[in-house]
């Protein structure tokens, strides 16, 4: 879920109706959302979205070991085949979160 | 939590989730984003059932997103047994079906209050539900409401106005003979309280306090202020 930007269909109080809404997330958090018809964005004040993003952070390396646990419980040989891997995409993933929140 | 649920409560908690998405062609039904780490309907249907273990758990949602519904539910929700059922062109069309598919239960006794929750919000909390099944069990409905100042909507207007949210509650008997009502005279209700007002107007829908933090999310600026609301509670719910 990082870094995707991803398209849903939001109110646009500008437009007043349903809009096609593009919205970019850094990790767990949204860093914008554009309506797609007038280009009104809503973001999060950027120095907030940082000390946000921080937060956020602790909360998912805290958590880490115990979500890791419960689907290493759920698929043991579906954890040992993909975490490696997963290993070596944290940096480049957090390269692109971190871009995120300064664009 | 207030005191333990009233033992001869047999709950099902239907989610609805089958809204459209899907008239932009590569546009995700919103109820399907991320919000703090997880999808918002994962949010909403753990916050759903939380009071109620291994009560019956309907998810309505679209045709086109059955695959993505069995990826999410397994990965962020496994400890819930969840059935999928299809949804309808309407939000009272998705509520019959979800009521059909458990009629059979609700015929039988095995089920005899349902709640009905809104997919879209994820912030309504486990204390909600718990107090809206109970009153629903108690008086024949439920519905969690929050009072308006009637200055924001009409200045001459002297009469009080609340905004209605989900979950509502009903027992489920009535609930099912009103839908099966309604289909028959092709009623379509605003929401479940006008469907039950409309085929059993002496029932009794008893509003309980709703949550200002159980926002629907709607507008974009409402997954900024899901995130922060998450944010205070830790992520936990």
């Amino acid at each position: 879920m990082s870094d995707e930007v991803m398209y849903a269909e939001l109110h646009c109080a500008h437009c007043d109706q349903e809009t096609l809404h593009a919205l970019i997330y850094a990790g767990r958090l949204i860093v914008s959302s554009t309506c797609q018809t007038c280009q009104t964005q809503v973001k999060h004040e950027p120095g907030d979205l940082r000390l946000h993003y921080i937060k956020d952070l602790e909360n998912r390396f805290a958590t880490k070991p115990g979500r890791l646990w419960r689907r290493f419980w759920k698929s043991p040989a579906g954890v040992m085949w993909s975490t490696p891997k997963k290993v070596l995409q944290q940096p480049k993933k957090f390269w692109r979160e971190i871009k995120s929140l300064f664009r | 939590m207030g005191a333990p649920i009233l033992e001869s409560m047999r709950i099902a908690v239907i989610v609805l989730a089958a809204g459209s998405g899907s008239r932009f062609g590569s546009a995700t039904n919103k109820v399907w984003l991320p919000l703090g780490g997880r999808r918002i309907i994962s949010r909403s249907l753990l916050n759903a059932v939380k009071s109620f273990p291994g009560c019956r758990t309907v998810l309505v949602i679209s045709p086109q997103d059955a695959a993505l519904a069995n990826q999410v539910l397994e990965r962020e929700a496994p400890e819930v047994e969840v059935e999928l059922v299809e949804g309808g062109q309407t939000r009272h069309d998705s509520e019959y079906n979800a009521l059909m598919h458990l009629a059979p239960s609700i015929l039988d006794g095995s089920i005899n209050v349902v709640l009905i929750h809104d997919g879209a919000r994820p912030l309504a909390t486990a204390p909600l539900f718990d107090e809206v099944a109970r009153m629903a069990h108690h008086h024949g409905g439920a519905l969690p409401a929050i009072t308006v100042d009637p200055f924001e909507i009409d200045f001459m207007s002297e009469n009080k106005i609340v905004r209605v949210q989900t979950p509502q509650g009903f027992r489920a008997n009535e609930l099912l003979s009103a839908y099966q009502q309604a289909h028959r005279d092709n009623f379509v209700g605003t929401d479940t309280a006008a469907c039950m007002e409309e085929y059993f107007p002496d029932i009794e829908n008893i509003a309980v306090l709703g949550e200002t933090q159980n926002v629907k999310i709607t507008y974009p600026q409402d997954l900024v202020i899901a995130e922060h609301v998450l944010e205070m509670r830790g992520y936990a719910e």
